[in-house]
């Protein structure tokens, strides 16, 4: 412990003893102004090419608000375009010297040794055996570089329901025995959920922070190889001044078509955007949350994170921690950096549409809540407020395009229902003849598409130049696969956009949001798809409709963002097929490279043994009273609570839970008997005595049959074995 | 045909075991045999009950080997910078 607390003072010396201005900052700051140059440049020629598509030139507040919103939604492009572009370029001439990997050799990073380090993976409501499998195969993958000494790892859990939580204690115990992790694979549940995500990680670090110098941090469906782990301990030893560092994941493991189009687009054009944007952001880049690393010292000391003291949703934890933990350390005085050549650090994309919103849900509001920080939050560094900017911006550009949206359907209809307006200025000489500009409005459309397409096409350039291509199924494949990608992007456009302009009105209205877990697995049935989309197929029908009675044209104008719409739900069924995102892999379509080439994290998550409880289809709560050595685990795991009136309480449920069986306890009373060990032992015993007919003895005998079935499946598959021996 | 209670008993205390990780060899069926007829010889109307609490204390059944489930708490406190 000694020695740990030697190296925070000894960092923080190090950084006091640092020159006062790193040399990338100026270079940020070169970088940084140029980019709003071509953006301010890019948003102001097309506002006026815009202005002057409009039939009265912007002649009134319709129009200026119309104007307002393109420059606003055109920057917001712009700027994207420009990252991608830059990206391109930096690519093109072997990455950014300034990059933390550049400025480094193989033999000096091979040099340095490593740090303790502690992996943790909040987990809350998740599929146990994909992400403690996953957790697996980052141990695995740390074991062989042998490395493994400076590593400890947390699960850290807030899961509620007693069926997840008893199951992953379990899943955790066999983890131990089988990677041999006793003493280094620790799990840890809180019993009071406070602050969402980082109330977990700040409860790890209040108990064992101390213990370590850098954490990563892992999210429940993360991957990262050993090798890219040891090399991020091994750049934060030799860049002391770095509190965060933070990969670009690639998504993997996609099976539904709308997930493996997601990571197949991920994989393609990423690299080229996380170049550029590291770039720009240089050492004040955003942190993500997960598949990062953070030195533990600074991040206790600076990026503990204050409620809000606002009204409605400025009042309360702040919901998306990273972005302002980033800031914070910025703030510190420490460099926050996204490092785009660290490969093999991986996540997944949501299975479907659905998951996706009801992620975006959380993020819009999490985002939003930025607004108060970004404005009253002091001290943070300016390229930081930026980066708050960007999320908010993530979100706010949807209602900001639907406005426009509706602005330009009052224009139509002010044009056709009322009656033209020759002097508009009350001050002008001569009448104005309001026209629209069709043929202008098509140049416009063409230059925002390039804006949109053009960072793509130079994606896949370079992919073909630095002979990646192959990985992505071929040349003709690969061709194939942008063109699908670019067609299901385009039809997701205006279902996002619908979907996250009422995220933001119950953001801003301060709607209470379900914090749950992804459905990792799932597809979603044609009800669902139905109900999920009404209100947006029925807006895009009316639209459409009105738009056809104001002018046939205006309608054709209409209908690239109303089609969608209106067929919102198939879309959101097809996508979230499995057979056939399987069907297109098969054929070498929207494949990535891991898949091609391989890869061992994807093959050690594909082979994970089976951790259902006990191999059985009974909920863990049952298994945790009915099952010998599971009740046993389960009763040394938890604690005696029979202290004062909540020993009556549990003496009752216990009874209760005799009688009437586990269907005759709430969630919560059950998840309460399981955390005392006395009720535990107790309900076991008492179960099994209990007579056939009852609820637990009911129970008991069927546990037993499957037993014996799988017993006997286990004689059958041994004799198997022994014939072919 | 509902099955004897001898019946339940001898089923139930040997998945008992397997269940808790014993090996049921033909010695132990023996011993299982015999407890189920002491459990009878004892209280007829209680055999099941009778049976699991004797099996219990007749056989040598594994303790789980309990994962070390945290190291020692180091405690430390979150700050706020400066601000």
């Amino acid at each position: 412990m000694a020695i740990i607390d030697d190296r925070f003072s000894n960092a923080a010396q190090q950084l006091d003893q640092c020159s006062p201005r790193p040399r990338w900052r100026s270079t940020a700051m070169a970088r940084r102004w140029l980019l709003m140059l071509a953006v301010f440049l890019q948003t102001g020629l097309a506002t006026n090419f815009f202005l002057s598509i409009l039939p009265y030139k912007g002649g009134t507040y319709v129009e200026i608000s119309m104007a307002v919103l393109f420059a606003i939604l055109f920057a917001w492009i712009s700027v994207g375009f420009w990252i991608g572009i830059l990206g391109f370029c930096f690519r093109r001439v072997g990455g950014d010297r300034h990059s933390l990997l550049l400025q480094q050799t193989e033999d000096s990073l091979l040099a340095t040794p490593l740090a303790r380090t502690a992996v943790v993976m909040p987990i809350y409501h998740e599929s146990v055996e994909r992400s403690l499998g996953g957790l697996r195969a980052v141990f695995r993958s740390i074991e062989r570089t042998g490395h493994l000494e400076h590593f400890d790892f947390y699960i850290l859990s807030d899961s509620r329901d007693p069926d997840v939580w008893l199951e992953e204690q379990l899943v955790w115990a066999r983890l131990c025995d089988e990677l041999d992790a006793h003493g280094r694979l620790f799990y840890r549940r809180r019993t009071l959920n406070l602050n969402y995500k980082s109330g977990n990680i700040g409860d790890f670090l209040r108990r064992w922070g101390r213990n370590y110098l850098y954490m990563v941090v892992l999210d429940a469906d993360s991957l990262m190889s050993g090798s890219t782990l040891t090399r991020m301990v091994q750049l934060m030893e030799r860049h002391s001044r770095v509190g965060i560092l933070q990969t670009s994941p690639s998504l993997l493991n996609g099976q539904s078509l709308f997930a493996r189009i997601q990571q197949f687009g991920n994989q393609l054009y990423g690299p080229l955007f996380t170049t550029g944007l590291a770039a720009v952001q240089l050492g004040e880049a955003a942190f993500w949350g997960h598949n990062a690393i953070i030195r533990i010292d600074p991040f206790m000391r600076h990026c503990g994170l204050r409620k809000l003291p606002g009204r409605g949703l400025f009042r309360g934890p702040v919901m998306s921690h990273d972005f302002v933990e980033a800031a914070y350390m910025g703030r510190a005085g420490h460099e926050v950096w996204l490092e785009p050549g660290l490969n093999q650090s991986y996540e997944e994309s949501p299975p479907t549409l659905v998951e996706e919103l009801t992620r975006d849900k959380r993020w819009a509001k999490g985002n939003m809540q930025h607004l108060w920080l970004m404005f009253r939050g002091r001290g943070m560094r300016m390229a930081h407020r930026m980066a708050l900017v960007n999320g908010i911006m993530s979100y706010l550009a949807s209602p900001l395009w639907l406005a426009f949206l509706a602005m330009t359907t009052i224009e139509t209809a002010h044009m056709v229902l009322f009656p033209i307006n020759y002097f508009p200025d009350s001050h002008q000489l001569f009448p104005l003849w309001p026209q629209w500009q069709p043929h202008r409005a098509l140049i416009l459309i063409s230059i925002t598409m390039t804006l949109l397409f053009l960072p793509k096409l130079l994606a896949v350039t370079d992919a073909l130049l630095t002979r990646r291509a192959i990985a992505f199924g071929g040349f003709l494949r690969m061709l194939m696969s942008v063109l699908i990608e670019i067609v299901i992007s385009a039809l997701l456009a205006p279902i996002r956009m619908l979907s996250h302009s009422r995220f933001i009105i119950e953001a801003i209205f301060n709607l209470t949001l379900r914090w749950a877990g992804q459905n990792r697995a799932g597809e979603i049935g044609w009800g669902k798809a139905f109900v999920n989309q009404a209100m947006g197929t029925v807006l895009a029908v009316s639209w459409s409709s009105f738009a056809w009675w104001l002018d046939p044209k205006f309608f054709l104008w209409s209908l690239p963002v109303a089609l969608p719409l209106i067929l919102a739900a198939p879309i959101f069924v097809i996508l979230s097929k499995v057979h056939l995102g399987q069907t297109l892999r098969r054929r070498k379509l929207l494949v990535i490279p891991e898949e091609v080439s391989g890869s061992e994290l994807l093959e050690a998550i594909g082979k994970e043994p089976d951790y259902s409880v006990a191999g059985s289809p009974f909920p863990a709560f049952e298994e945790a009273i009915i099952h010998p050595q599971v009740n046993a685990l389960q009763v040394a795991l938890a604690r005696d609570r029979r202290h004062g009136p909540r020993g009556v309480h549990l003496q009752q449920l216990c009874f209760r839970c005799l009688e009437t069986g586990p269907q005759g306890l709430s969630r919560s009373e059950q998840s309460l008997l399981a955390t005392d060990a006395v009720s535990l032992g107790w309900l076991h015993r008492e179960a099994w005595e209990m007579a056939p007919g009852s609820a637990w003895g009911d129970l008991i005998g069927a546990r037993i049959r499957l037993h014996r079935v799988k017993k006997s499946q286990f004689r059958a598959a041994e004799r198997v074995l022994r014939h072919k021996e | 045909m509902q099955p004897l209670s001898a019946e339940v008993a001898l089923t139930r205390v040997i998945a008992y075991l397997e269940l808790s990780g014993l090996n049921v060899t033909p010695s132990v069926e023996r011993q299982v045999l015999a407890v189920v007829l002491e459990a009878l010889e004892t209280d007829e109307s209680a055999t099941l009950d009778t049976c699991v609490r004797l099996a219990r204390q007749r056989f040598d059944l594994r303790s789980v080997a309990m994962p070390v489930i945290a190291p020692v708490i180091c405690r430390g406190s979150i700050g706020y910078g400066d601000h």
